[in-house]
């Protein structure tokens, strides 16, 4: 067991601590406050290289390893969640095409995804199969002028901001799971329509959309082969929960960061807030819960770069993570009073910004499943 | 034109430091450590005139444990061609330092050295001006706009209250301060190149620099706190306190 | 023991920050019985007699020293340590204040002596040992020198200026030797300001994210002018695009330490605090009476800012 972080790790996290201090920082706010899409923080990613985290350098990227990746993403949510939250969807599309599409495809697409050109957004989810993909109602059928595809698609983060989308269908609906194809979709396409962006709870500068489907789609297309869509989704996922744990830990300990620092400037009765036991207690509480949540975060991206399957430990860290967050982010609130309640403060922003995390890309629920058939199997 | 570019590690600003209960320094264990803010706004500067088609070569060196690396790296990321270690104590007194970076300029023969006007934990502002002296060569300190026009630097100065510009021979010593430029930040496949760029390692031995003390540290404090006064009603009460108790207004 | 202080001047002018820089120089005579105490002045520069003739007048100075030369215009570095080296020997303690022109010159003849320098002193223990502000003020470190010439900038907030007296201490001219072939004068501007600069004035008033607006600062500007004093901000009211960068006040801004420190709207940071608790009298106003402002507050009104500063305009304007 060796604790310590290999110098690139450390370099990464430093290097995505500045910008994201300086820049992701100052925008945070403001985009939670007027629901703004973080296009700029994005952008400013972007050029520095951060889009590539995730791909290995024939396709553009760094080959950061998983660590130092978390590491990164971490110090993104820390100053902005929103704008983690839309760059680690932009992950999961690109994911998508690294594991499932054709070499060509990959060498078509990828470097302008790494180099910050091309955004993308990871298109599974439907309004009736959320946490069960096999039920999606989506169709694409193979026609002379090419894929027909047909059906509707929501929450998915990026949306209408995304150059193009990897959209998840089926192509044979008697197949079940292994029906299911996915498809490189430009986002100009005649026959796609966005809904609005939806009033969400959290993470406000990072917008979700339904997004209509009735549209034909050139022959190539199809990414990878035909019926694998089910399979590069749940690897997708895989990898994704591991970004969402970083995540989680990343508001977790701004809203940890916060409360400490509250607590030593605050005084009551005389003397600061964290000297009070009961304070003393809670923000003992939110410390042990973030380390926790470091550590399964770190375990689950070292297990992802040893190249054995990773679902166990990925769901353990997002459940342990997410939750996290969420009692976290709470407790800070509770820290500061009436004063978590309001926006002159970050804390009410992290509360909210937190609630998500245990949700999306699988619920705690999804996760509790995944990891009690793992362990009784 | 080479150009020398010194930097220090440092405690990362943003981080609120905390003095030792045994009172014997600030602690620094487990506390996030970065380049020294006005160091980086010097590498900025080099690597600026190089892209300018001024320098040919940016050269950035700094003094202290192994750690530095890091430092040396981030500066290495931003565009500096190669570096320096100098493996030596944390926290040597800065004529120690000025000694050190004398004997690096005696061997890389800079046309110009870029160090940042301070290091924001010792807070000394003392490293530029004493290697000058030591190389015998003017200093511009405090630079807030820099351009070198053939043999000679142009060097305008943060001065109390207002900005003096002077023209200084070459070779010379230049301190940033902050206002001399934007710094950018490093790019993620900048930072797996730097790994690639040749660090050498030197000793204060190889540089036939003694390494002596002094000053001796005796005490680190936190500042003392104030007592908190009292409260006024009004604004003629205020007024009426601030002259007469006070006596801070007439 | 002999000391030498460097004098600050400007255009002609001498600057209050040499008298407190004589008072940290008797500070440390004084803490050796010696009766053989001799505090010597260097005003060095061109067409400075004037300034000579002021430095003489400040009580505790034995002499002045007047290097007068049109190569010691504008105090520029490389001649000035020239100059300074070759006067060096003999004294214990060279001091100059922790100005500009102070932190430009005196780590040059420190390097040329071969000895290190102490940097903005803010106390003195013992003729050795000194307090000195690291990390932005956030600690106070006590360092002593094992130099024989102690090489000291000093943070004139910090000392009471000497008095001055009427008798006037005799004044030497200097041979002036040094030379200059490095480096040359172009221009100057000062800022151009009705109000005195922020870190060296009498009275601040600094606005915070309280003021909601950069055209509130307006609300400051009366206030100011009756006081003589300069307007400054929180680092809050600068990254809410209220004012620009060079008013702030604060550990990443400007580290002001005035006689009267009036924070309208500030919560009172830190960040901000690092940069005014030095002050002599801090005034805060602000409409919430749990800001930490109030706890280093000498006076603390809680008000609506909006209410409170015409008033307090008025009421000064009125005496």
């Amino acid at each position: 067991m060796n604790f310590t972080f290999n110098e690139d790790d450390i370099a990464f996290q430093d290097a995505a601590h500045r910008v994201c201090a300086d820049v992701l920082k100052t925008h945070a706010a403001r985009y939670d406050e007027t629901r703004e899409f973080c296009q700029e923080s994005l952008r400013a990613l972007g050029e520095l290289g951060f889009w590539s985290m995730n791909l290995p350098s024939e396709y553009g990227g760094v080959d950061i390893s998983s660590i130092g990746m978390s590491l990164a993403v971490e110090e993104i949510a820390y100053h902005c969640a929103a704008t983690c939250s839309s760059l680690t969807a932009h992950f999961l599309a690109t994911d998508s095409v690294l594991i499932g599409a054709t070499e060509a495809q990959r060498q078509a697409l990828l470097p302008l995804c790494a180099s910050g050109e091309k955004l993308g957004a990871f298109a599974l989810t439907e309004p009736g199969a959320g946490s069960n993909p096999a039920e999606m109602r989506t169709r694409a059928v193979r026609t002379a002028d090419g894929w027909h595809l047909t059906g509707t698609k929501h929450y998915i983060t990026n949306g209408a901001f995304a150059d193009f989308l990897v959209v998840y269908a089926k192509t044979d609906p008697d197949q079940g799971h292994r029906g299911i194809s996915a498809f490189l979709v430009d986002r100009h396409t005649p026959g796609i329509s966005f809904s609005s962006p939806e009033k969400t709870l959290g993470l406000r500068g990072s917008h979700i959309y339904e997004i209509d489907f009735d549209c034909v789609l050139p022959d190539d297309a199809l990414m990878g082969e035909e019926g694998a869509g089910f399979a590069t989704a749940m690897e997708v996922l895989d990898r994704g929960r591991v970004e969402v744990a970083a995540m989680s830990v990343g508001i977790a300990r701004a809203a940890y960061d916060a409360s400490i620092a509250w607590s030593k400037e605050r005084i009551i009765a005389g003397k600061p807030l964290g000297r009070h036991q009961g304070i003393q207690w809670m923000l003992a509480e939110m410390h042990a819960q973030l380390e926790a949540a470091r550590l399964v975060t770190y375990k689950a991206a070292d297990a992802r770069d040893s190249g054995q399957r990773f679902s166990l430990e990925s769901a353990v860290a997002k459940l342990v993570a997410s939750e996290a967050a969420a009692k976290v982010t709470d407790a800070a609130v509770q820290v500061h009073g009436g004063y978590g309640y309001i926006s002159d403060l970050p804390v009410e922003r992290y509360y909210r910004d937190a609630r998500i995390t245990r949700i999306f890309e699988g619920t705690s629920e999804i996760q509790k499943i995944i990891i009690g058939r793992a362990i009784t199997a | 034109m080479k150009i020398l570019v010194a930097v220090k590690r440092v405690i990362d600003y943003n981080v609120k430091i905390r003095v030792k209960p045994d009172h014997s320094d600030v602690d620094l264990s487990n506390v996030k450590m970065a380049l020294n803010p006005f160091c980086e706004i010097a590498v900025e500067e080099a690597v600026r005139l190089k892209e300018a088609g001024v320098a040919s070569e940016v050269v950035v060196a700094s003094i202290g444990p192994q750690a530095v690396q890091e430092q040396l790296r981030t500066a290495l990321a931003l565009g500096a061609d190669r570096a320096i270690h100098v493996d030596a104590p944390a926290a040597l007194d800065a004529l120690v330092i000025a000694k050190l970076l004398q004997a690096v300029v005696a061997a890389e023969r800079p046309g110009l050295v870029l160090l940042g006007k301070q290091a924001i934990d010792s807070d000394n502002n003392q490293t530029g001006q004493m290697l000058a002296a030591l190389m015998g060569v003017p200093q511009g300190t405090f630079a807030s706009q820099l351009s070198v026009e053939g043999d000679a630097l142009r060097v305008t100065r943060e001065i109390d209250g207002g900005l003096e510009t002077l023209e200084l021979t070459l070779p010379a010593v230049i301190t940033a301060d902050l206002r001399l430029n934007e710094p950018r930040y490093a790019k993620l496949p900048d930072i797996m190149k730097a790994k690639k760029k040749p660090l050498d390692r030197w000793t204060p031995e190889e540089l036939e620099v003694v390494v002596t003390a002094h000053q001796r540290l005796l005490k680190v404090e936190p500042p003392a706190e104030r007592q908190g006064g009292i409260k006024v009603s009004s604004v003629s009460e205020l007024v009426e306190r601030l002259r007469n108790d006070a006596k801070v207004i007439s | 023991m002999k000391l030498l202080v460097l004098a600050e001047h400007h255009q002609g002018q001498l600057a209050a920050a040499t008298a407190k820089v004589v008072a940290a120089a008797r500070q440390i005579a004084d803490c050796q019985q010696d009766a053989n105490v001799e505090i010597d002045v260097l005003v060095a520069g061109f067409q400075v007699t004037e300034v000579a003739q002021g430095a003489a007048g400040i009580e505790g100075v034995s002499r002045v020293l007047l290097a007068d030369s049109s190569v010691l215009d504008h105090q520029l570095a490389e001649p000035m340590g020239e100059l300074l080296v070759t006067l060096a020997d003999g004294y214990s303690h060279v001091l100059a204040a922790a100005s500009t022109t102070g932190k430009n010159v005196l780590p040059r003849l420190a390097a040329l002596k071969d000895v290190a320098q102490l940097s903005e002193i803010v106390a003195v223990i013992d003729e050795d040992t000194f307090k000195r502000p690291i990390y932005a003020g956030n600690a106070i470190a006590t360092v002593q020198s094992l130099d024989p010439i102690k090489v000291i900038t000093v943070r004139v907030t910090a000392f009471e200026a000497a008095a001055n007296r009427d008798q006037t201490a005799p004044v030497s001219v200097l041979p002036v030797t040094a030379h200059n072939g490095h480096s040359l004068f172009v221009s100057e501007s000062q800022a151009v300001s009705d109000r005195p600069e922020l870190g060296s004035a009498r009275v601040v008033i600094s606005g915070g994210r309280g003021m909601g607006s950069g055209d509130n600062f307006a609300l400051l500007d009366g206030i100011a002018d009756a006081l003589g004093g300069a307007i400054g901000a929180s680092r809050a009211a600068v990254d809410a695009g209220y004012v620009a960068n060079d008013l702030q006040v604060g550990q990443t801004g400007k580290i002001v330490a005035p006689e009267l420190y009036i924070a309208v709207g500030i919560s009172g940071a830190i960040q901000h605090l690092a940069g005014m608790k030095d002050s002599k009298v801090i005034v805060a106003i602000n409409k919430d009476e749990e800001a930490p402002i109030f706890q280093v507050a000498d006076y603390g009104l809680v008000a609506d800012l909006f209410q409170a500063l015409p008033e307090l305009e008025s009421a000064l304007q009125r005496r």
